[in-house]
C-alpha cells in the first residue's frame, strides 16, 4: 500500500513541477526597462529576450547623425510638397545624447497645411517624445500625444503630432528622452523612426 | 460487536433440524458470525471461537480524520496545480510570440511558479497524511482473539432411563 501511495506523491510532485512556466529563448521581445523572463536577458541589438551569453549591447544600426543638437546642425527631413508622401527617418538616441533635431520647410503656396509626425520607438528602453517647434528650435508649437491608432506591435510605442503649419515657414521637430523607463540610466537610449508628412487639415 | 452462531459444522452445513436456517459457514464448513468477524470450529473435544473485535470509534475517527485531512490538502494541491497550469499556459511558449515581456506576463509567471510550489508542498503533505493513515490502518488493526470452550458430557443411569448432561468451560 505504501509503494503506490509514494508513487502517487512522486507523480503529483512531478506533475506540479511540470506546471511551471517554460519560456524558450528568443520567443519574447524585451519589455519595459529591458524586462525579460527569469534566466533570460535583453539582447539590446535585436530587442529579443535571449540566453544571457548571447545578449549584446545597444547599437544604432541606422546610424546616429551627430551632431544634430542645435538648430544649425539639425538634420533636414527633406523636401516636402504641400501634400507629401510620408518620409521616414531612422535614428537613435544613444546614452548621453539628449536631443535630435530635424528641420523641414512648408513650401510656398500651401493652403491649410498640417504636419503629421509619428515617433515610433521600443518600449524596452528610455521613453522618447517628439515636439514641434518654430524654426528657433525652442518655441513649442505642439507636443506629442498618444496616437489615435496605436502601434500594432506591442513592443513599439508611438507618439503623434498633428498640427497646422503655415506656408513658406520652417519648423523643427525635437526628439528627446522623457527621462522615464531608463533603468536608472542603464538603458538611457533608444532606437526610433520618425515619420513626417504634410497634408491639409 | 460480535454476533456468534455456535453450532457444529455439520449442523451449520444444513443437515437435520438446521436445514433452512441461513447460518453462514466458511470454506471449511466452520460456522461464521453474520458479520464475518468470528468463526466457530467444533470438534470432539473443544469448541474454538476465533473473533476479530471492531475498531474503537476513536480509532476510526482518528484514521478518518487523518485520511480526510490528507485528501483535503491533496485537493488543495490539485487546485494550485490546475491554476499553475493555466497561468503557465499563458506565458509558456516555444515559438516567437511577437509580444514584449510585460509586467502582466511577469506577474503571471511569478504566480504560476508560486502556485506550482504550493501544489508540490500540498501534494507532499497530503500524500504524507494519506500514507500515515494507511500505515496506521495496518498498525492499529485489532488482532484476532481465540476462545476455546471445553465441553464436558456426562451420562448416568436413572430409574427407567438415563440422564445426559453437558457443560462447557472456557
Amino acid at each position: 500500500m505504501r509503494t503506490p501511495t509514494l508513487g502517487l506523491i512522486v507523480v503529483f510532485g512531478l506533475g506540479a513541477a511540470a506546471c511551471r512556466p517554460d519560456v524558450a529563448y528568443g520567443t519574447y521581445e524585451c519589455g519595459p526597462e529591458v524586462a525579460c523572463p527569469e534566466g533570460q536577458q535583453c539582447d539590446e541589438t535585436s530587442d529579443l529576450c535571449v540566453a544571457p551569453p548571447n545578449a549584446k549591447g545597444f547599437t544604432c544600426p541606422d546610424g546616429d547623425l551627430e551632431p544634430d543638437n542645435d538648430i544649425t546642425t539639425a538634420q533636414p527631413v527633406g523636401t516636402l510638397t504641400c501634400v507629401s508622401t510620408a518620409r521616414q527617418l531612422k535614428s537613435c538616441l544613444e546614452n548621453g545624447d539628449g536631443l535630435d533635431l530635424y528641420k523641414f520647410a512648408v513650401p510656398d503656396g500651401c493652403a491649410s497645411s498640417a504636419v503629421t509626425a509619428v515617433l515610433a520607438s521600443s518600449i524596452a528602453y528610455e521613453e522618447l517624445k517628439v515636439t514641434l517647434t518654430a524654426a528657433d528650435g525652442t518655441t513649442v508649437i505642439a507636443a506629442d500625444t498618444e496616437c489615435a491608432s496605436p502601434s500594432p506591435n506591442d513592443a513599439r510605442v508611438t507618439r503623434c503630432i498633428s498640427a497646422p503649419v503655415a506656408a513658406s515657414t520652417s519648423y523643427v521637430l525635437r526628439v528627446e528622452p522623457t527621462g522615464s523607463g531608463a533603468c536608472g540610466g542603464a538603458c538611457a537610449f533608444n532606437r526610433y523612426s520618425l515619420t513626417v508628412q504634410l497634408g491639409t487639415h | 460487536m460480535i454476533a456468534l452462531v455456535i453450532a457444529p459444522a455439520s449442523a451449520a452445513a444444513g443437515s437435520g433440524g438446521m436445514a433452512g436456517n441461513a447460518t453462514p459457514t466458511d470454506e471449511l464448513g466452520n460456522a461464521k458470525s453474520d458479520d464475518g468477524t468470528a468463526t466457530v470450529q467444533v470438534n470432539s473435544t473443544q469448541i474454538v471461537i476465533k473473533s476479530t473485535p471492531d475498531r474503537t470509534p476513536k480509532n476510526i475517527a482518528i484514521l478518518a480524520g487523518v485520511a480526510g485531512a490528507g485528501a483535503l490538502v491533496g485537493g488543495l494541491g490539485l487546485y494550485y496545480h490546475l491554476d499553475a497550469r493555466d497561468l503557465s499556459g499563458k506565458v509558456s511558449t516555444a515559438d516567437f510570440t511577437n509580444r514584449p515581456w510585460t509586467p502582466t506576463l511577469q506577474a503571471a509567471y511569478d504566480k504560476a511558479n508560486h502556485e506550482a510550489t504550493y501544489a508540490t508542498v500540498a501534494y507532499s503533505i497530503g500524500g504524507a497524511l494519506l500514507v500515515g493513515a494507511a500505515v496506521a490502518l495496518i498498525v492499529t488493526a485489532p488482532s484476532e482473539e481465540t476462545t476455546i470452550i471445553h465441553p464436558h458430557v456426562g451420562a448416568a443411569p436413572t430409574r427407567g432411563g438415563a440422564a445426559v448432561s453437558a457443560a462447557w468451560s472456557f
